[in-house]
């Protein structure tokens, strides 16, 4: 009853009066309700909603960067960028009877039937939000036919993206590298660093070792879009950077030369400049055009690559193989020094050494006859090193080896890189569990068993040998320059240290490896060169120890033995160590000895680099 | 109490004049966002001035002899055919050359005449059957009629009839046994009614429940809304700026959701604004209703006092998600030529019965 009395006026008696304030005070009520929730709305969870809206509608493109570039010592092009052109549809435009206009009049000019362009645009926008991408690495005509259309073709554009372009394709492929993209596990590993799935990733060579550098900055274009996915301004936009670019130590011609050598042989070419080792090229063979990794592999062609038998993907250069007889200059060496021989003791050779009731025969049946240090470096004589090996133990052969820079990397600090192997009791006990055999020592001093080495190793090697002993690191890089051309940093030739062995002693190998191509009966005298005084070592490397002498070429491929030559030019003032690795080339002299003499004529002739 | 010559006719209620064209600017301004200054915005002005110039019209003109039984059921005949023919036709629309007018909207004021002629005489503290027959024989064939083509105009309506009849005057006990009998039928039937209920009606509630689930598709439009509202915050994105409404995520956006747009611009500032507007407009016409002594004129002010507030609670109420969201117009703020000149019609005659707020009946 009271409540009555709140709701009517005593002194009217209208009941309508009485209605009018429940309406009124309902009205505030409800009006109450909403003001609070749009309090609830606007204030509370007014940041909430407004990032919603923020992530709804704006949002950010990549802005591709294009790589650095990748210059010879001369400034010729090693790795550059090309624009490729990708043909983008916008979907809101080509839609209905007026798109299928620009499709036929792009079927067209692309010489494709109709049809099928229309069904491939109809499944790519089922891809895309915003911008169908219908064609990649369009032909420069096609562009050209397209951008003066531009006008009946509305909705068509052609996007231009920086892309690898390798002039000397699969000639370069094992020094520079390739790149492509990011697969779905270093997607999600690198995703934090701001990558994304179209981006590129350098793989080998100076691509993956200066990845860094190479790669530059990507930029990002803020954009607004509404809500059919439409761009309808840019609010911002940061340019990209473009990469650093790189100045080799390496020539492009040496590098082509160097590649041309091989023809179905697969194996490695190293060039190094022995005064400070530099690299003028540095070639593994054979290889794949690195273009080829942006377009793609079909899964056909990559199993095919994959299980090539000469291994495409390979670097050789950096891979260890057994040395053979080029391993005897680290004998003689060891000898020299361990004072186990002079330069003018000599030893018989009657075609075997025996060790024990084992026999262990020298390459030549017949033998050598009396030899000294020299003449056994030119006939590559097996008994000599056999004899002198084992007065010198495994010991100090392998810390000798070692001091070489044989058994570790050589610095240059490509991906990849093996170290190869310097057998020792330690190895062998921690390997095998067994203590080390007198008759592997013999082994062993002639580059053979298990002692492998890379041909990088030996070019460097050979330098400390004819430059008077230092160890240089291998480089290739002289400059790192901005994209203005301003040096931002620059690289010296490093030296690890001094080969352990006298001048005398160097002096003694040298006259050997000079005997070598030079001499009468010298292994590696195809590698001679008219005019110019070339040294060298031979080496042949077996695969499996044979009892029966069987010649190479009858063997199947796997099993032939590798060739290997190393050589020095001119001997007297050596400015050029050339390594040949031919993969189972058979004998080195006959197989690998040629292919030096070929670069070193060409070198000496018209491509003298100044 | 001083006594005013009732004729005169600058004894209107100019401040419910001010809440109404604070509203027109409002929406004026609302609409030029929302259609980008587009024709629709000069249209609309154009309905403005209409609707302003009727409005001012039936302020000074003698509601009373205007709003005879004979000219309020003539008309409200003629409403019924035009409806029965649009029906037929299909269409909510009735054209006249390049205008498209919207019966349905009219009906709202025409029930209001319509239950205050049959109301207004009655001084009894509760309705009696006789007279709720009769409410329900005027309103049914119209909502029935309306509701074919468009349900939540339809609901518009039948809330202005419940409406009409609770102020009239329910027992308390018929109250509390409709109370219980329809919680009862809706928890025994409920689950029998929702699978009679169309698809496109039950995704209206299920959206409303849980947008979220069905943001791409039923519950699009109620999350633009929320992120339109929600994103302005307390001062909003300023004019043309709001990036709900600019970008095109925002349906409806001059229409249904007109008001999303505002709170989106002008944020808790202007939405406030907006709300105290409306509830002022609203509490100033049932004001005038109860200090108008005339029985017709307070029964149509108080029942055009009940339409707006429909309407706006009906509209902010979805915006806001304490409803599900129908598809009704907020009067002044969303664009339609036929919203306009009702709403203003109804205030023109609220301010007509205002000049008799100072004479005994």
């Amino acid at each position: 009853m009271r409540y009555r009395r709140l709701l009517v006026n005593p002194e009217d008696p209208d009941y309508l009066d009485r209605r009018l304030r429940v309406v009124s005070i309902l009205v505030g009520v409800i009006f109450a309700v909403l003001f609070l929730k749009l309090f609830f709305l606007q204030i509370i969870k007014g940041p909430y909603y407004r990032k919603l809206a923020l992530k709804r509608s704006l949002r950010v493109f990549p802005l591709a960067a294009p790589r650095g570039n990748i210059y010879d010592r001369r400034g010729i092009l090693l790795a550059g960028n090309s624009p490729s052109f990708t043909l983008a549809l916008d979907p809101q435009t080509v839609r209905g009877e007026q798109g299928d206009k620009v499709l036929k009049k792009l079927a067209s000019l692309m010489g494709e039937p109709f049809p099928s362009l229309k069904q491939r645009y109809l499944i790519a926008r089922r891809e895309s939000r915003n911008q169908v991408l219908l064609a990649f690495n369009l032909d420069r005509d096609v562009v050209a036919k397209i951008e003066a259309r531009r006008f009946f073709l509305p909705g068509v554009e052609i996007l231009v993206e920086p892309t690898r372009y390798y002039p000397f394709g699969a000639k370069a492929f094992h020094l520079i590298g390739y790149v492509s993209r990011l697969n779905s596990s270093e997607l999600k590993r690198l995703s934090k660093e701001g990558f994304s799935a179209q981006d590129f990733l350098g793989r080998v060579g100076l691509e993956a070792l200066f990845d860094k550098e190479l790669r530059g900055k990507k930029g990002r274009r803020l954009v607004e879009i509404d809500a059919r996915g439409r761009i309808r301004q840019v609010v911002a936009e940061e340019p990209p950077v473009i990469g650093k670019s790189l100045i080799l130590t390496v020539d492009a011609f040496l590098q082509e030369l160097a590649d041309n050598l091989f023809q179905d042989e697969s194996g490695a070419i190293v060039v190094m400049d022995p005064r400070d080792g530099r690299l003028l090229a540095l070639d593994s063979h054979p290889a794949i055009d690195p273009q080829a990794f942006i377009r793609g592999f079909s899964s056909k062609e990559w199993d095919q690559i994959i299980h090539d038998i000469k291994f495409p993907l390979v670097n050789k250069a950096l891979s260890a193989y057994p040395p053979g007889s080029t391993f005897k200059v680290v004998t003689a060496m060891a000898a020299l020094e361990k004072g186990v021989v002079t330069p003018s003791s000599t030893i018989y050779c009657p075609g075997y050494y025996r060790l024990g009731r084992r026999t262990f025969r020298c390459w030549r049946p017949w033998g050598h006859g009396e030899v000294n240090m020299v003449k056994a470096l030119e006939v590559s004589c097996d008994t000599y090193f056999f004899r002198v090996g084992e007065e010198i133990g495994i010991d100090f052969l392998s810390q000798t080896a070692r001091a070489c820079g044989l058994g570790r990397k050589t610095g240059l600090g490509f991906p990849g890189e093996m170290r190869g192997l310097v057998p020792d009791r330690h190895w062998k006990l921690r390997v095998y569990k067994e203590p080390w055999q007198r008759g592997e020592t013999l082994n062993v001093a002639i580059g053979q068993g298990q002692i492998s080495v890379t041909p990088l190793q030996l070019a460097k090697l050979l330098s400390a040998i004819v430059n008077g002993g230092y160890l240089y690191r291998p480089w290739c890089v002289t400059q790192i320059l901005d994209p203005y051309g301003e040096v931002l940093e620059e690289f010296h030739p490093y030296s690890e240290g001094r080969l352990p062995a006298h001048p005398r002693t160097l002096k003694v190998i040298r006259q050997g490896l000079v005997a070598a191509v030079n001499g009468p009966n010298g292994t590696g005298k195809a590698a001679a060169l008219p005019g110019i005084l070339v040294g060298g070592k031979t080496g042949t490397a077996q695969i499996v120890g044979m009892k029966k002498r069987i010649h190479s070429k009858d063997l199947p491929y796997l099993r032939r033995d590798h060739a290997w030559f190393m050589a020095f030019a001119p001997a007297d003032n050596p400015e050029v160590v050339v390594v040949v690795f031919v993969e189972h080339g058979g004998h080195g002299g006959s197989a690998a000895a040629p292919l030096a003499g070929k670069f070193l004529k060409a070198y000496f002739k018209g491509e003298h680099p100044s | 109490m001083k006594l005013k010559n009732s004729s005169t006719i600058w004894n209107i209620d100019w401040i419910l004049v001010f809440l109404t064209f604070c509203l027109l600017l409002a929406g004026g301004l609302n609409q030029a966002s929302a259609t980008m200054g587009g024709l629709l915005f000069k249209k609309q002005l154009l309905w403005f001035v209409l609707g302003t110039l009727l409005m001012f019209t039936l302020a000074f003109s003698n509601y009373q002899n205007l709003l005879t039984p004979r000219i309020v059921f003539g008309v409200y005949f003629v409403l019924l055919f035009l409806l029965l023919v649009l029906d037929l036709k299909h269409t909510r629309w009735l054209r006249i050359g390049s205008l498209g007018i919207q019966p349905s909207e009219f009906a709202k004021l025409i029930l209001t005449l319509t239950f205050s002629l049959v109301l207004y005489r009655r001084d009894e503290e509760f309705l009696d059957l006789r007279t709720l027959g009769l409410l329900s024989l005027i309103a049914f064939p119209v909502i029935l009629l309306v509701a074919v083509e468009d349900l939540d105009q339809g609901g518009i309506l039948f809330l202005l009839y419940f409406s009409f009849v609770l102020i009239s005057g329910v027992p308390r006990k018929w109250l509390l046994l409709v109370t219980v009998s329809g919680i009862l039928l809706a928890v025994v039937l409920g689950p029998k009614i929702w699978l009679l209920l169309k698809p496109y009606q039950r995704a209206r509630v299920e959206a409303f429940i849980n947008p979220e689930a069905f943001r791409l598709n039923r519950g699009y439009q109620i999350l633009q809304a929320l992120i339109a509202v929600g994103s302005g915050g307390f001062s909003g994105f300023g004019f043309k700026g709001g990036l709900s409404s600019r970008l095109n995520f925002l349906p409806e956006k001059h229409t249904d959701l007109a008001f999303a747009v505002w709170c989106e611009e002008w944020g808790f500032v202007g939405a406030s604004l907006i709300l105290v507007l409306f509830l002022a407009l609203i509490l100033r016409i049932l004001k005038m209703a109860s200090e108008v002594r005339e029985p017709l004129g307070r029964m149509i002010a108080l029942g055009i006092g009940v339409m707006i507030f429909w309407q706006v609670f009906i509209n902010i109420g979805g915006i806001l998600h304490v409803l599900p969201v129908a598809s009704v117009p907020l009067p002044f703020l969303s664009y339609g030529g036929s919203a306009v000149l009702v709403n203003l019609m109804g205030i023109g005659l609220v301010l007509s019965i205002s000049r008799r707020r100072y004479s005994f009946r």
